[in-house]
């Protein structure tokens, strides 16, 4: 899954789309030159299929071959996020029209059928992430607003306003502690999506936030964790609930996407040197992939299983990696 | 972090309310950790965990440029560290009582150092070296070579002025995080910094020797003024009404605890009176500072209720 990409970074890629690409080291697929970045990733629930989003609509992918098993329409033309919902029901792919509309899509899955469409923003929509009780799913607009809404009609709950900017990722906590939406404002802000109160503001990023990723809770005695990625180059892990910065890296790359794996260990960093950084949360040990894609890393999914994981970057190639390499 | 120390020597007579940073934490939740009926403001790692190795480099005599950590070389022994994020006059008065303290009355049984927090290395080590005598640090210094929000493992939050960590056998045993720094927080570090030397806490006699109100007291002695010292809290209180990014509610409600504080204590209300009369009076005030403008119109009405004269 990946969450919000700055526009910007979208245009910086597509430079690059007519440019020859060059072998880069781990597995490719075989995508077009000239196709657009791979701006969203997400593993199907059983893990058997990678669905990859970009101006060039959602196509599903066999994993972990990669070859392309079937392309799942789409009235976005601009795809910026996949998510499933926790009980595998659901696929929600996030987009829009720049400037016109900001739109989500909801797809029963496996079979991909249209189930409702919401267009609750004036701009972009950036990320998409559902409740974990997958009542709820909540928006990170480019025209400043995160939308909660209901599953059951779309209906647009509660829009929650305070970013003095394009909110660029949104972040359910874990145990129903909140949701957490962080943007080009260089703010994180924690709310209660039940309220609609912002019950907090982080504000110790330099430049705007990219990405936002929950620590899952597999393991037992692991502390909630929220991890955010700012172009600011820090990849920061915080305590949301008291509203504590634990610790951070700053890396010697942007980092685009960030994810944790599937057992909370490590957490991730799709970065726009094509390469994906790991981070070991509690001693902040650093492991490097080489560089994955061409130009930039866009986008980053692990499989439910672990194991070999996926990063999406320019010119529509998405390239896999052995995560316990 | 730079803040020219001879300016605000020739504004030692006025107490000390220059605006600090922001909570980060501005919008409380009903069950969150409250600090003096404020949410909690976190910066560093918390009692009970790690005290990772760090590095920094020296600013002074043999250790000038040198690559330093403070916490290796402390070998588990107690351990009191002071990370300065911003230079006002309450956290470098603050920053010297504590250290001073420590130096003279704990010996060899803790170890007081300072971390400065800037993002240009080059300029705080030129800073340090020029305001030696004016900052009078009487332990080690090293700047942080992580920059201004310091090493990444320590979590330290930008927001707050001073971060102060007391610890031993590596492990965090005290942590205060200061957003508004002031001579009213060194009982409470000293008494954590006394336990981890084994020592006795500070007695409020002792206390006085090393405060910064001492020294105005005998200044205004030789002014001719009386030697009662300014009120901390009023002081804190005051630093609330003139923070220059504060909405207008947020000053009314700063106007709101000071006329709460002082209500029926005729001796606060002289000093206010006396407070803001100095800062109306004062170049910085005639170039538009202390606060919005709504702040300074309620200086300038208590200067007029309060003081001898008014304003």
């Amino acid at each position: 899954m990946v969450r919000g990409r700055p526009l910007h970074r979208i245009a910086f890629g597509a430079i690059y789309l007519l440019q020859l690409m060059e072998s880069t080291g781990g597995a490719q697929d075989g995508a077009p030159l000239a196709a657009p970045p791979v701006t969203a990733l997400a593993f199907s629930p059983e893990g058997r299929t990678l669905l990859a989003g970009s101006q060039g609509g959602i196509e599903e992918r066999l994993w972990p071959g990669l070859e392309s098993a079937r392309r799942i329409p789409t009235t976005l033309p601009h795809v910026h996020d996949l998510a499933f919902s926790p009980d595998g029901k659901l696929l929600a792919a996030a987009g829009g029209k720049p400037g016109e509309e900001g739109a989500v899509e909801l797809r029963a899955w496996p079979d991909g059928s249209l189930e409702g469409r919401v267009a609750s923003h004036r701009d972009l929509v950036y990320a998409v992430a559902f409740s974990l009780d997958s009542q709820s799913f909540s928006t990170a607009g480019h025209d400043g607003a995160v939308g909660v809404h209901a599953i059951a009609g779309g209906k647009l709950i509660r829009k929650l306003e305070g970013h003095s900017r394009p909110v660029l990722a949104v972040a359910f906590l874990p145990g129903g502690e909140g949701l957490v939406s962080a943007g080009a404002d260089m703010s994180l802000r924690v709310w209660d999506p039940a309220g609609g109160a912002c019950v907090r503001i982080l504000e110790n990023h330099t430049a705007p936030v990219v990405d936002l990723a929950a620590r899952p809770r597999a393991q037992s005695g692991t502390i909630a964790m929220l991890a955010s990625a700012g172009e600011d180059r820090t990849l920061r892990l915080w305590q949301p609930g008291i509203g504590r910065l634990v610790r951070f890296i700053t890396l010697p790359a942007k980092p685009l996407a960030i994810e944790w794996t599937p057992d909370g260990a490590r957490v991730a960093a799709a970065c726009d040197d094509g390469r994906v950084r790991v981070v070991n949360p509690d001693t902040l040990d650093l492991q490097v992939t080489a560089p994955l894609v061409q130009g930039a890393a866009f986008s980053l999914a692990f499989p439910p299983g672990g194991g070999r994981a996926a990063a999406g970057g320019e010119g529509g190639r998405i390239a896999s990696w052995d995560t316990k390499e | 972090m730079k803040l020219n120390l001879c300016v605000l020597g020739v504004l030692a007579v006025i107490v000390a309310i220059l605006p600090t940073g922001r909570s980060a934490a501005d919008e409380p939740k009903k069950d969150e950790p409250k600090q003096d009926g404020q949410p909690r403001v976190f910066s560093g790692p918390q009692k009970g965990e790690k005290l990772l190795p760090f590095k920094v480099t020296g600013a002074y005599d043999h250790e000038a440029g040198k690559e330093l950590d403070y916490v290796s070389e402390a070998k588990g022994k107690p351990l009191l560290l002071v990370f300065v994020h911003k230079l006002t006059r309450p956290s470098i008065g603050l920053t010297r009582l504590l250290t001073s303290y420590c130096q003279e009355n704990f010996g060899d049984r803790l170890d007081g150092r300072v971390v400065w927090l800037d993002k240009d290395a080059s300029s705080a080590r030129e800073y340090l070296t020029r305001a030696r005598s004016s900052l009078n640090l009487k332990v080690p210094v090293g700047i942080s070579v992580d920059g201004e929000e310091g090493p990444g493992a320590y979590g330290l939050n930008r927001q707050v002025t001073l971060t102060i960590l007391g610890a031993k056998d590596d492990r965090v045993e005290a942590n205060f995080a200061l957003i508004q720094p002031g001579e009213t927080d060194a009982p409470a570090i000293l008494a954590e910094a006394a336990k981890l030397a084994g020592a006795k806490p500070p007695s409020a006699e002792n206390l006085k020797k090393y405060s910064i109100y001492g020294g105005r007291e005998r200044m205004e002695k030789r002014d001719g003024r009386p030697a009662a010292g300014r009120d901390p809290r009023l002081g804190e209180l005051l630093r609330k009404v003139i923070q220059k990014d504060s909405k207008p509610e947020e000053v009314e409600e700063a106007v709101r605890a000071v006329e709460e504080y002082i209500r029926e204590k005729p001796d606060l209300q002289r000093q206010l009176g006396d407070i803001t009369k100095s800062v109306v009076g004062s170049k910085g005030f005639a170039d538009g500072g202390y606060g919005t403008e709504k702040a300074r119109e309620q200086i300038r009405q208590w200067a007029r209720k309060y003081a001898p004269g008014g304003s």
